[in-house]
């Protein structure tokens, strides 16, 4: 039927006009990314999973007093340990690949718009601080138009259908299936990777690449110099200045001896420690300032089993770095620092690096981490009476695609998982977890009346079949997730391995999923994955 | 600024067409003056310093109209416009190539410079030399500064063109018939951006991801992994700049300036000769104008003629690129197209779906060509096709065909074989937007109604474009 073109023209622009604004309404409803108003928690579930497009909604509309921060080494810290130590309410707004720029700026924002804050703790990686005061983390597609105050670039959010086909409709879907629970992904779990990877020195070192021989030192150029104090000065200390009641906690993180080493084979150790100098100097001037380095823990930085490459370390050096920066160990202070620095630069530029060579790759990952889980409790928790899921726990449990196994690890009864589950397709936290695991699983649900008096699970898993693989989620009576631990079944044989899974978050009654099936229907039906020796210490 | 952007789309032009329109009643040139600095804004938007050269460029060419208007040795002030106009091209497109080039025939090590390519010199630098060249002729009625201006800064063609005649163009500007609103012109361009902005944000952004995936990882490629690779770049290469073009055109015409058609189906051909009348029509149209019919075209015989040929496709394959897989590219296009003009008599005696198949075919390798990253790594990409068939499918490659309301499908669906659902999607995406661009008529040819439907169509398709202009990346990156 043909029209008037005047009819026709008022008839697209009223009918584009009215579409667009009805899916921008929903995305300004929702709002996933947090950036018009708070979350609606009552109503929607809000997956956390993209710290560039998430991170500086999360600082204007949530609720808190406290943030941690930092690039990837910081997304393994746990809000509920920090609120534990310091009676804080805390989230964590980590940036992976950030630069002291970037970390700042979200700061700012932060401080702009929360006068609540009072505690940020922050890292400060020695490899940052010789870097342009201006120049932004490269090589990240930068969603400027939710950090900026043009409201009119709020049409890039507001029709865009990766949010609204990936976010906004997937949350209306979730609204309606059972046991739905609304709320966010919890800031434990959020950009948390610990399980990811396998620690050692066959995960961190490369000797093929060794040089087997340090370059000649140099010493920091004056340009060098201008550019660390102009990076510190915009990027660390203004917000220090402008904010005097806020207490910040900046540490230098304890990389690996190996970075180290590649630092003092490219001649640049002495400008890594004079670097520091300066920062110290610097920032000791400030009395809202507490700043703490555990590079002389030489224990810990020699170790390789604490880390997965030659600058990341898991999770429990995160709770460790808490322990102490919350005791107030191995805080420099003017008195300190300079011997500080003296042992550490004696230390890094004569240790016998070839010994990370030889050094012992625990089989067993958790080793490290209980390690540290000691020395932070005073007291190994493992050796603490467990309580012990035995096959009178496992007739009471919920089984799905599972079934109890007898005689297992170390001659105790467990459950073989068989099966996959359905995924979210292209979803980050795959399946979701919010929702899937409280209907479907593969392997068994427990309920525990009062978990605060456990501080750790662990278990020893093996997969048996194909794509099994392991992963623990945590929910309250009501379906609220509270934590989760997963891991991937590329990363292991077919042999028994011990997991430990950080529960000192959860408090209360909790339901637990153990799950082994696979997260995909793409994977084996018959992946299978069995469970023992469950304990909780 | 973009055409497939948020601030073009919502607020540049919207806000450019009340403007134009309205100003075009308050007085003759206002219009134009409004057009003008509108493309000054398009042009400068990200891009302040290239505006610099362009002006410079402009303000010189300013120079010789002045001197060649004065009517003494025009054909040596052409000429030194020409030679100019050219030099500033090289300096900013070509002179690193030199460089390249003198360091690996002299092995010396002369260090490139860093020099950023302005954006859209190729084609204002054409375009300033077809001004000059149509002054010389007197072919220009109106000779103002501010048509001359507008000639060259019109924002719809600017960047990527077409190419147009001063006269055509300027004439229309001058046009008091075109200075009101026509509301049939702007359903019909409002029709063809929508197509345009299609190409480019549905199908051409698509493909670009399953390209580039296959392009840089050839080893790993099965067979078919690569004939979908190559598809998807065919595909790709045709969407995007022909695109480029419908919203160029489109947006022209909304403001009552009929723009040249660019793209003529180049895929449905049945013969190369053919496909270059229909790619990219007005480059070809311009290299004939000014390099080919010069040189003698082909009235000084068959031999003089393949000669021009070959002149011509090197002088397109080093615009394309700075690089000598260029200079190779524009070879073989040529001697091909000369081949065909050769076997002529025996084509045409084939039926026609084995002559489309040749035709298909020989694109097909230039496209792959054009892609490469050199002519060693088109070697790759044709040795590795002809090393043995795996029929396999990677599933990485069929997931760059994910859309967000495909993955939303496949959740909303429950679909129990992910890896099945992808093939068949990926198979449908290619299928259909193959029979896209061979089935229905091209746009600059088609009639445009204003019907329901095709209002109901276009507001469908318009509404989905502005959704699929934003994005936002996952990151599952743990380096620090």
């Amino acid at each position: 039927m043909r029209m008037k073109p005047g009819i026709w023209l008022a008839g697209f622009l009223l009918a584009s006009v009215i579409l667009l604004c009805f899916f921008g309404y929903n995305v300004y409803v929702t709002d996933p990314l947090f950036h018009f108003h708070t979350p609606r928690t009552d109503q929607f579930f809000y997956p956390l999973d993209n710290e560039r497009f998430q991170n500086d909604g999360i600082v204007k509309h949530f609720d808190y007093d406290t943030i941690v921060t930092g690039p990837s080494i910081a997304e393994n810290f746990k809000t509920t340990e920090i609120d534990g130590l310091f009676g804080t309410s805390s989230i964590k707004i980590p940036f992976a690949g950030g630069n002291f720029k970037e970390i700042n700026d979200i700061l700012e924002n932060a401080v702009n718009a929360n006068s609540d804050i009072r505690i940020i703790i922050r890292s400060l990686e020695d490899s940052l601080f010789i870097a342009d005061k201006d120049e932004m983390s490269s090589g990240y597609d930068y969603p400027t138009y939710l950090y900026n105050r043009n409201p009119l670039d709020d049409v890039m959010y507001l029709l865009n259908r990766d949010i609204l086909f990936s976010r906004v409709l997937p949350m209306y879907e979730n609204v309606k299936t059972a046991h739905f629970a609304p709320g966010t992904t919890p800031f434990d779990i959020y950009s948390n990777w610990n399980a990811f990877f396998s620690y050692g020195k066959n995960a961190v070192l490369d000797p093929g690449s060794w040089n087997k021989g340090w370059q000649t030192e140099r010493p920091m150029t004056e340009d060098e110099k201008q550019l660390l104090l102009g990076n510190l000065q915009q990027n660390v200390i203004d917000i220090v200045e402008k904010n005097p009641d806020i207490l910040f906690y900046f540490y230098f993180p304890p990389f690996s001896a190996e970075d180290w080493r590649k630092v003092g084979e490219s001649g640049k150790l002495g400008i890594r420690v004079e670097s520091e100098r300066i920062v110290i100097e610097e920032l000791l001037k400030h009395d809202n300032i507490k700043l703490f380095s555990f590079n002389n823990r030489t224990d810990i930085t020699t170790d390789l089993n604490h880390y997965y490459d030659y600058i990341h370390y898991g999770e429990w050096i995160n709770s460790w770095i808490l322990h102490y920066i919350h005791k107030g160990e191995y805080q420099l202070t003017g008195e300190n620092y300079r011997q500080y620095l003296a042992d550490e630069y004696d230390f890094y530029s004569t240790y016998d690096y070839d010994q990370l060579l030889t050094q012992e790759d625990y089989e067993d990952d958790t080793k490290a981490a209980v390690q540290i889980y000691t020395e932070i409790f005073g007291e190994d928790p493992f050796l603490s009476e467990p309580l012990l899921i035995d096959d009178a726990w496992l007739q009471h449990a919920e089984l799905k695609k599972a079934v109890i196994v007898y005689d297992q690890y170390d001659g105790t009864a467990g459950i073989e998982t068989k099966g996959t589950l359905e995924r979210t397709v292209n979803s980050f936290a795959s399946p979701d977890e919010h929702i899937i695991w409280n209907d479907d699983f593969c392997g068994m649900k427990l309920t525990i009346d009062d978990a605060s008096s456990f501080r750790f699970l662990t278990f020893y898993g093996k997969r048996t079949m194909d794509n099994g693989q392991p992963h623990i989620i945590f929910y309250d009576e009501n379906g609220n997730l509270l934590a989760s631990y997963r891991s991937y079944y590329s990363m292991y044989d077919n042999e028994w391995h011990r997991f430990l899974v950080d529960m000192r978050g959860v408090k209360g009654k909790v339901m637990i999923v153990f799950n082994g099936g696979y997260e995909d229907v793409t994977g084996s039906q018959d992946s299978s994955y069995i469970f023992s020796n469950i304990r909780f210490y | 600024m973009q055409f497939n952007s948020y601030t073009y789309i919502l607020l540049f032009f919207p806000v450019t067409l009340v403007i134009y329109f309205l100003f075009n009643r308050i007085r003759k040139n206002a219009g134009k003056i409004i057009l003008l600095l509108a493309s000054l804004v398009f042009y400068s938007v990200g891009n302040l310093k290239y505006t610099i050269v362009l002006c410079v460029s402009i303000f010189i060419n300013c120079l010789f109209h002045a001197a060649m208007k004065k009517g003494n040795r025009k054909k040596m002030i052409l000429t030194a416009g020409i030679i100019v106009n050219l030099l500033i091209l090289i300096y900013f497109k070509y002179l690193n190539f030199f460089i390249d080039t003198i360091n690996v025939i002299f092995r010396s090590d002369i260090k490139f410079l860093e020099i950023l390519l302005p954006l859209g010199i190729s084609f204002y630098t054409f375009q300033q030399i077809i001004y000059l060249v149509n002054l010389y002729q007197n072919k220009v009625s109106d000779q103002s500064m501010l048509s001359y201006v507008l000639y060259i800064l019109y924002f719809p063609k600017l960047l990527m063109g077409p190419l147009s005649d001063p006269e055509g163009l300027i004439s229309q500007f001058d046009d008091p018939l075109k200075r009101k609103v026509n509301v049939e012109n702007i359903t019909k361009g409002i029709q063809i951006f929508t197509i345009g902005l299609f190409k480019k944000v549905i199908l051409a952004d698509t493909f670009v991801k399953a390209a580039d995936l296959g392009f840089g990882n050839i080893s790993a490629a099965s067979t078919i992994d690569l004939l979908i690779v190559i598809m998807s770049y065919v595909l790709q290469l045709y969407f995007d700049f022909s695109g480029y073009s419908d919203m160029a055109i489109g947006s022209s015409k909304m403001l009552n300036i009929d723009l040249p058609m660019n793209f003529d189906s180049p895929y449905k051909v049945l013969c190369i000769r053919d496909f270059w009348k229909r790619w990219h029509i007005t480059l070809t149209q311009y290299f004939t104008k000014y390099i080919y019919y010069p040189l003698g075209g082909s009235r000084k015989g068959e031999f003089r003629a393949a000669l021009n040929t070959i002149a011509v496709f090197l002088v397109s394959g080093i615009w394309h690129g700075a690089s000598w897989k260029f200079v190779v590219w524009g070879l073989i296009v040529a001697l091909c197209n000369i081949l065909d003009k050769a076997l002529d008599k025996v084509r045409v005696k084939l039926p026609k779906f084995l002559q489309w198949c040749i035709a298909f075919l020989t694109i097909v390798v230039f496209c792959i060509l054009f892609r490469a990253d050199s002519i060693s790594h088109w070697g790759e990409i044709f040795g590795h096709m002809f090393s043995g068939i795996n029929l396999s499918i990677s599933s990485e490659l069929l997931q760059t065909f994910d859309l967000p309301e495909s993955v939303y499908l496949m959740n909303v669906l429950h679909l129990t074989n992910l890896y099945r659902f992808r093939i068949l999607w990926a198979a449908f995406f290619l299928v259909s937007s193959f029979c896209f661009c061979m089935i229905p008529a091209n746009s600059s040819r088609r009639t445009y109604k204003t019907t329901v439907m095709s209002m109901v169509i276009t507001t469908a398709a318009f509404t989905w474009c502005i959704l699929a202009l934003g994005t936002e990346p996952t990151f599952v990156y743990n380096n620090f």
